[in-house]
């Protein structure tokens, strides 16, 4: 399956905004550009297209709640302001040639807190195939999405996408959770949207492959690599001699050796470097065959050296790509986007910036590589405004 | 919508020149704010040496730096006050009839020259106002080598000029030097903006930007540095 475009309108600062995704979707912009906000939106589509929207819905999502006047845009410039939040995605199957569009209509919750389906329309090939509106009869329930369980036939085809789709999450990992101290409040399978339980994820992941090492389709040797301190990575049940015992610790552990220290010194995830945990977080989302195929992470840097996060994006975006995954990731690291191969038409990397009103506004970067190689890494590109997605000089 | 490149002084020149140009092309375009010192290791600095430094660097790749990345920029706008024609000897290094007998090997932005033979005014680049415009286009002109797409902008003394010209509208407005220090600052609060600390604030030039652009006919008429800064947008749009 394929995302092929996605469109909102009336969101937040996501006005009038439409992009067109690839495998890996990297966003850049300054803060308060609106890069968690599309992460956000994607999230409001998961649920409208899947499920319903309420508040449940869209915390499992890791969407932020917000009161409902906040969640439709509220710019000085817009007179009267536009009844619904509109969302659109266009997709296609890898096995046949159509393209198929769900739009959905909704407004925001007044006195509960449903949000309601005002409408919500199929297309095949650009041919309405099915839909409903206020006026019609379906609206009998308009706080659930009925692409679902509509029985058109239509319908059957084309909901492949529900179940990657409905699983979509933003996570946002904290390190207290990723060391097991801290329960995760957004916990799915096989990882929260903190991190919670990575042990678990990560123990389904380590294998062992012609009496070698490997960490989902990884060889750990690579993974340790990353994580140059470490000689060993395990997991198992936590003991006295790993972790001390006044620290709350849940039924698995991630267990390190290090390198420069004595064997018998192992210690856990609670002990060890946050980037470490981050580094396996990321490729077991990636690797683990439970996570989503549909996912987002906002501040995909986050604790880590710009060197690591730069090799790090490098074998996320092999993973994910082998996988047949979808991720959108926002980043504030420049050196993220140097271990970007932009040549690669499935990894797309995009600049946010507000107009003068305001708006939101994207656009897809592409940098040619001759320029590349003059010595213009992306990262500096970026740093230097040639990208956008920085704020006005400061 | 234009992708516009803008290579200023400073911060708050970016606000006005990015305003006023959405008022000159009526449309809302996007601006990408190259210089000054965006560049975390601080290979380039604020003000007229930044803009300099920031020429010389990209003269040999302009061409790839607009185009070779999508989206691709339509205008690349430089811009420098014409206060550097009047007050900064480096800028006139290679007038002639200056004879400097360091003049080849060192770089005048860099020269500490004690004894500098340039003196100011330059009899070559003296005012009025077209002379600093004239002087400092062709200056950049030089750097840049080629300035296909290129808009370059000397506002008069400096682009504050503007500004009083929009609020006061004094005839002589681009003679005046220094129009910061001379109206702005000694209007304080000026038109009832406030200016903390009399410093040169975004928070303070947003303000400034709508007037300006509200009042831009006047700023063209009273201004040869704003008169010929429109023609030249107009041009590219």
């Amino acid at each position: 399956m394929n995302l092929r475009k996605i469109s909102f309108g009336n969101f937040k600062c996501l006005y009038n905004i439409a992009f067109e995704p690839g495998k890996v979707n990297v966003f850049i912009g300054a803060n308060g550009s609106g890069k968690s906000t599309i992460l956000e939106a994607i999230g409001l589509l998961s649920a409208a297209m899947t499920d319903r929207v309420d508040s449940a819905s869209l915390q499992r999502r890791g969407v932020r709640l917000s009161i409902p006047s906040l969640y439709k845009s509220n710019f000085k410039g817009i007179s009267r302001q536009k009844l619904t939040v509109d969302l659109s995605l266009e997709w296609d199957d890898d096995d046949s040639s159509d393209v198929c569009q769900y739009d959905v209509h909704l407004t925001t919750p007044t006195d509960s807190d449903y949000w309601k389906y005002h409408a919500e329309a199929f297309f095949l090939n650009g041919i309405k195939k099915w839909g409903r509106s206020h006026a019609s009869q379906q609206q009998t329930n308009n706080h659930i999405g009925f692409f679902l369980i509509d029985n058109n036939e239509d319908l059957a085809a084309s909901r492949k996408i529900a179940q990657d789709f409905s699983s979509y999450g933003i996570f946002q990992p904290n390190t207290m959770t990723l060391r097991g101290t801290t329960p995760d409040p957004n916990q799915t399978t096989p990882i929260g949207l903190n991190g919670g339980r990575l042990a678990e994820a990560i123990d389904a992941l380590i294998h062992e492959k012609d009496g070698d090492l490997c960490f989902g389709d990884l060889y750990m040797d690579d993974i340790l690599d990353m994580i140059d301190w470490a000689s060993d990575i395990t997991v198992g049940a936590p003991k006295k001699s790993t972790i001390n015992s006044n620290i709350p610790s849940p039924r698995q552990v991630i267990q390190f050796a290090d390198r420069y220290m004595k064997a018998s010194a192992q210690f856990t995830g609670y002990d060890a470097s946050e980037g470490a945990l981050y580094v396996l977080f990321m490729l077991a989302l990636a690797m683990h065959p439970q996570a989503p195929s549909i996912f987002a992470v906002d501040s995909f840097d986050h604790a880590l050296n710009p060197r690591l996060a730069k090799k790090m994006i490098q074998v996320f975006c092999e993973q994910v790509i082998q996988h047949k995954k979808h991720v959108f990731l926002t980043t504030h690291n420049p050196l993220v986007l140097d271990g970007l191969d932009l040549r690669n038409d499935d990894i797309r990397l995009f600049a946010l910036d507000r107009d003068s009103h305001g708006y939101a506004q994207i656009k897809r970067i592409l940098v040619s590589q001759e320029l590349i190689n003059e010595g213009q890494p992306l990262s500096r590109l970026w740093i230097n405004g040639r990208l956008g997605g920085v704020p006005t000089p400061l | 919508m234009k992708n516009i490149g803008i290579v200023c002084e400073g911060p708050t020149d970016f606000i006005i020149l990015q305003a006023v140009v959405d008022t000159i092309t009526g449309e809302r375009n996007n601006f990408y704010p190259l210089q000054p010192e965006p560049d975390v290791i601080g290979r380039y600095e604020n003000g007229w040496k930044g803009v300099w430094k920031w020429c010389i660097d990209h003269a040999a790749i302009k061409k790839q730096f607009m185009n070779s990345i999508q989206p691709a920029l339509d205008l690349l706008i430089i811009q420098m006050d014409g206060d550097v024609s009047r007050k900064e000897k480096p800028a006139h290094c290679s007038c002639d009839p200056t004879v400097c007998p360091d003049r080849e090997s060192l770089n005048p932005l860099y020269c500490n020259t004690i004894t500098c033979p340039v003196t100011l005014p330059c009899n070559r680049h003296s005012a009025p106002v077209t002379g600093y415009i004239d002087h400092l286009k062709s200056l950049i002109s030089s750097k840049l080598i080629d300035t296909d797409d290129t808009c370059i902008v000397v506002p008069c003394d400096s682009l504050e000029a503007w500004i009083v010209a929009a609020y006061d509208g004094p005839e002589n407005v681009e003679s005046i030097e220094d129009p910061w220090k001379q109206v702005i600052l000694r209007g304080a609060p000026y038109h009832d903006v406030r200016i903390p600390r009399q410093k040169k604030s975004a928070k303070v030039f947003r303000e400034f930007a709508p007037v300006v652009c509200r009042n831009w006919q006047q700023v063209t008429r009273l201004c040869q540095s704003a008169r010929d800064f429109e023609q030249t947008i107009r041009s590219f749009t």
